[in-house]
């Protein structure tokens, strides 16, 4: 590359605390290397002072791309690269050579200062082969966020979008949203929490009842919604997607009914036995759930004639819920122990026979059999219109509920769990929240379409859908014309789509097939 | 010996790292080349390294079912498999290249790794193709 002006940064830490080798002998290396224009050994780069140095080197000169000598930090190369940006350089034409963690401090100090060299060289003519990234236009950025579920999950982000200064809109697919029952609240506090939700949300958000997403369209940013109801199609563009499905928070019986929780009260005596979760009868992985036990608890403090029961491997009572627990077994809540399947026979009464693990074989009798969690067809339906991947349990696959809670594979796209599961309802509050918070973010600022991504040459592609496959980002599409197309707001730059092209028409921004090449010459070069 | 290793940001080269913060002594003969996903990786960058010198080449990325892009790791182990047929076929021997999956924080598997390959390196001897620097 005919333009290329390499500056080269020496971190004065890159041999770490004690180096085994003269920082300033790695700038003289550099200083000799071809296409590099100039080297400089800067004090300590991750401290305020280096970066200035570094800015004002930068600023009035003509170097049009770094290579950074120094330690590994994750969170300082977005930092350098916005530094750069302010002083004029691609933000993309930065390599940073690890040389402490992966020189300095692994050999003996003459094989450090050798492989430092080669590591420097290496890097050196990765970015001379660099070409800067074409800029894109810049994205549309509407921030307005669509909430789509029919249940508490949905008013829970919403209130939470809200707060962020969202515009939010909800879309139902029923005609109402559904009240939540007494059960799913540990204390007065939650439960005024989760019906004070419910009565904020229709004056403050825009509320689409009876409608329901038939298709999704377009990148994060600017995504448009086609939506059916019973007055037709319509269409309205949103910045970011929640899907809240509804959350199967009732506990429901055998025939999958939920429980009427005013039913029991005036009951006489009736016995009822909670099963624990599972799509079919009493298979594994079931504890007894926070919720089976708040429920126990409420009903026999409502009618002390009801005999309950609560089946599980396991018992669920985490912090408050251990006293909850303890309140309900000194109300006469009965809890086994499972070990096995559960058997029943009878369509009400019920004989339910199971093993309990220090009991041994138990029979009970029932009037009423209830089951913990039941799917939800809302969460399928609502993964099959977004093209999202379901997780192992049958809920939308999230990426990482730490790091990037909410997130699905889809950017822009976020999901809230659904299945309650052995959660309460701060945590279905929290999930919701923190989906919420995880779209403002996303939205804040003004998309941009650039980056080291992956791109299209129209004349080789022989248009075989092999991009269009393998892409787990679905970046690559049919475009007009027939050939494929990278969308630039979607394609992470891993690279995948790159080898697989039969007609290599697949070209990288970064990590090209020149700079791998580059690195490769340069490397068994310098290893001698 | 001269010994390249294809890593991914996330998997391998996190554990490189690892390794070096904590200061495990690794084989001098080993250099690492960084990819943003081994799914980037092809055929022709491995044959291409032992092609310019390499004596041994391996290919370290994230834990199956742990790829940060989903299933690149997946994908270059089938670029590995093509590349060892292809070692096997020209006489170089498919013993020269390996492919490894660790995680960000298994520092001592990256230590294990870089051993082994010097290791089957020096069983092989350097390689028949005499390219020295």
């Amino acid at each position: 590359m005919s333009d290329e002006c390499v500056y080269v940064m020496v971190c004065s830490w890159a041999g770490g605390e004690r180096p085994p080798f003269q920082v300033q002998e790695l700038v003289e290396y550099a200083a000799g290397l071809k296409g590099v224009a100039a080297a400089f050994l800067i004090p300590r780069l991750c401290k305020s002072e280096g970066r200035e140095q570094a800015r004002a080197l930068l600023k009035n000169s003509k170097a049009n791309r770094v290579v950074l000598v120094g330690c590994h930090d994750s969170g300082f190369r977005a930092e350098f690269a916005k530094l750069m940006e302010g002083s004029g350089l691609s933000p993309y034409g930065l390599e940073i050579a690890n040389v402490r963690e992966l020189a300095a401090y692994i050999h003996p100090p003459e094989a450090a200062l050798r492989k430092a060299k080669a590591m420097m060289a290496a890097a050196v003519e990765k970015m001379r082969a660099w070409n800067p990234p074409p800029t894109f236009l810049e994205g549309r950025t509407l921030r307005r966020v669509a909430v789509i579920g029919s249940g508490l999950t949905a008013t829970l982000a919403s209130r939470e979008l809200v707060a962020q200064g969202l515009e939010v809109e909800v879309i139902v697919p029923k005609n109402q949203i559904s009240t939540p029952p007494s059960y799913i609240f540990a204390d007065e506090k939650e439960m005024k929490r989760g019906h004070s939700t419910l009565k904020e949300l229709e004056a403050k958000v825009k509320v689409l009842w009876g409608k329901r997403v038939i298709r999704c369209e377009g990148v994060p940013g600017d995504f448009e919604l086609e939506m059916e109801s019973a007055e037709g199609i319509s269409r309205a563009r949103y910045g970011a997607i929640i899907l809240a499905p509804e959350p199967c928070l009732e506990l429901r019986d055998l025939e999958g009914r939920p429980v009427q929780e005013s039913r029991m009260a005036n009951s006489n005596h009736i016995s009822i036995v909670v099963l624990p979760g599972g799509r079919s009868s009493g298979t594994d992985c079931s504890c007894i759930s926070p919720r089976a036990t708040l429920f126990a608890l409420k009903a026999k403090a409502n009618a002390s004639n009801l005999s309950i029961s609560l089946l599980g491997r396991e018992l669920r009572a985490m912090g408050k819920m251990e006293a909850l627990q303890r309140q309900a077994q000194c109300l006469g809540v009965t809890f086994y122990r499972l070990q096995g399947e559960v058997h029943w026979q009878g369509s009400g009464p019920y004989e339910i026979s199971f093993q309990d693990s220090l009991l041994g074989p138990i029979r009970l009798k029932a009037d009423l059999v209830l089951r913990d969690s039941i799917t939800n067809a809302e969460a399928e339906e609502l993964a099959r219109i977004f093209k999202l991947p379901l997780d192992d349990k049958g809920d939308i696959l999230r990426m990482d509920s730490r790091l990037r809670p909410g997130e699905t594979v889809r950017a822009g796209i976020l999901a809230c769990r659904y299945r309650l599961g052995n959660m309460l309802f701060e945590d279905l509050e929290r999930e919701a929240a923190a989906a919420a918070a995880r779209a403002a973010e996303l939205l804040k600022g003004n998309a941009r379409r650039e980056g080291a991504l992956a791109q299209v040459d129209k004349e080789k592609c022989s248009a075989c859908l092999s991009c269009v496959r393998i892409c787990p980002y679905s970046a690559p599409r049919i475009g007009e014309g027939g050939k494929a197309e990278v969308i630039p707001e979607l394609c992470q730059g891993c690279g995948a789509c790159a080898p697989l092209c039969p007609s290599r028409a697949i070209a990288m921004h970064m990590d090209t097939e020149e700079q791998i090449y580059a690195q490769t010459r340069a490397l068994l070069r310098c290893l001698g | 010996m001269r010994i390249i290793g294809f890593v991914c940001e996330h998997g391998g080269a996190s554990a490189f790292r690892l390794a070096g913060e904590r200061k495990l002594e690794l084989p001098t003969e080993v250099a690492l080349i960084s990819l943003p996903c081994l799914g980037r990786l092809d055929v022709m960058h491995i044959l291409r390294a032992f092609r310019e010198g390499a004596d041994a080449v391996f290919v370290a990325g994230c834990l199956e079912g742990n790829c940060h892009h989903l299933y690149g790791n997946i994908e270059a182990a089938k670029r590995v498999e093509q590349a060892k047929r292809i070692l096997e076929q020209v006489g170089l021997g498919k013993e020269r290249l390996e492919m490894f999956h660790l995680s960000s924080d298994q520092s001592w598997k990256a230590k294990e790794v870089a051993e082994l390959m010097l290791e089957r390196a020096k069983e092989i001897g350097e390689s028949p193709l005499g390219v020295r620097g």
